[in-house]
């Protein structure tokens, strides 16, 4: 299932593969821009990708416990706005460095790409 | 809003049934089910889709525990437990019988069908790789990223499909030898013997060898919360 209707044939085009490596970034990116919960990193992710990033979103936690487990986010059980427990996500300084991390072998990446498809023989 | 509790209660319990989720991951999972349920209700006029919406974005349960799965770890005691069920089955139907464990072991053909099977996988993959594989299979529980697990995952499902032909063709180019030499009877039943044990190493090896090695591996794969098929 696609999320929403928009750009079915692009959704297609991005590769599991692709969608898996960058969870981690994204999530963590996310999180650099302030607490948050599972719910709305999920709606975050579709905003930004124009629903060519297809996640089921239960699936979202077991990558964010992971993160959790691995010290780049921590939780805390707040309330949510109707009352029921809710659990948010912060990033923390490791995480900060391991996105630092990240964005820097992203945009390498990109920018090689860039260039290759920027060229003449391209 | 029509009163959806008992339906999230039956996902809820779903959820815990698997034993693979803790009461607080099904409370966050939960809230979540809620939260898409009321953005859904405003997406949608009959109550019934928005549900089936929510349901829908949210997952269903057995996905999400087969998810969760894949996070936790495998205890390495339960995987030892598991080696030595089959290793003791194994022995006791091998040892049981006239001839022993000594009936399946032909030095000379278990020595050709381990050359072709290691021999095809380093020629496929290169040494290194077969190496980088097996030890991730063996050794170590952490997750693996996607696509290190597939890169090994590849050497395994090569190494179980070169293990059936080995044993296959071993036992064809046996019994041809031996079909040549019909002259001598007394040949014939062990040119048969040799031929079908070939074809046992390669179940052997490509069920309770390579099919393991693979699982392990996939065990240890950390993410595949994604839709789109590549």
């Amino acid at each position: 299932m696609v999320w929403g209707s928009q750009s079915p044939i692009l959704a297609a085009m991005t590769s599991k593969k692709l969608v898996a490596a960058s969870s981690e970034p994204l999530v963590l990116s996310i999180l650099s821009q302030g607490e948050s919960y599972g719910y709305a990193i999920i709606q975050r992710v579709r905003r930004v990708s124009k629903d060519t990033l297809q996640w089921t979103d239960g699936m979202l936690y077991p990558i964010l416990h992971r993160l959790e487990r691995n010290g780049l986010i921590v939780a805390t059980w707040g309330e949510s706005e109707t009352g029921r427990r809710r659990r948010y996500y912060r990033i923390t300084s490791k995480g900060k460095q391991a996105l630092s991390e990240q964005k820097r072998e992203w945009s390498s990446v990109h920018a090689t790409l860039l260039q290759v498809w920027g060229s003449p023989h391209a | 809003m029509p009163d959806f509790e008992d339906r999230i209660q039956v996902w809820r319990r779903g959820l815990l049934a698997s034993g693979v989720l803790m009461e607080w991951q099904a409370d966050e999972l939960e809230d979540h089910l809620r939260t898409a349920l009321a953005a859904a209700m405003t997406e949608e006029q009959s109550a019934l889709r928005a549900w089936r919406l929510a349901l829908e974005r949210t997952g269903e349960f057995e996905l999400i525990t087969a998810e969760f799965k894949k996070e936790q770890p495998m205890n390495p005691m339960s995987r030892l437990l598991g080696i030595a069920l089959v290793i003791t089955v194994l022995g006791l139907l091998l040892g049981h019988g006239p001839g022993g464990l000594g009936l399946f072991l032909h030095l000379t053909s278990l020595i050709c069908f381990l050359a072709l099977v290691f021999g095809g996988l380093v020629a496929s993959f290169g040494l290194k790789r077969v190496g980088q594989a097996f030890r991730a299979s063996m050794l170590g529980s952490t997750p693996l990223e996607i696509d290190e697990v597939s890169r090994f995952v590849e050497v395994f499902r090569t190494g179980q499909r070169l293990a059936w032909t080995s044993g296959v063709l071993l036992a064809i180019i046996g019994l041809l030898q031996m079909m040549a030499n019909l002259s001598d009877p007394g040949m014939i039943g062990r040119g048969i013997a040799t031929a079908t044990l070939s074809l046992f190493y390669g179940a052997l090896l490509a069920e309770f060898g390579f099919a393991y090695a693979r699982q392990w591996l996939e065990n240890r794969s950390c993410f595949s919360a994604v839709k789109s098929g590549d």
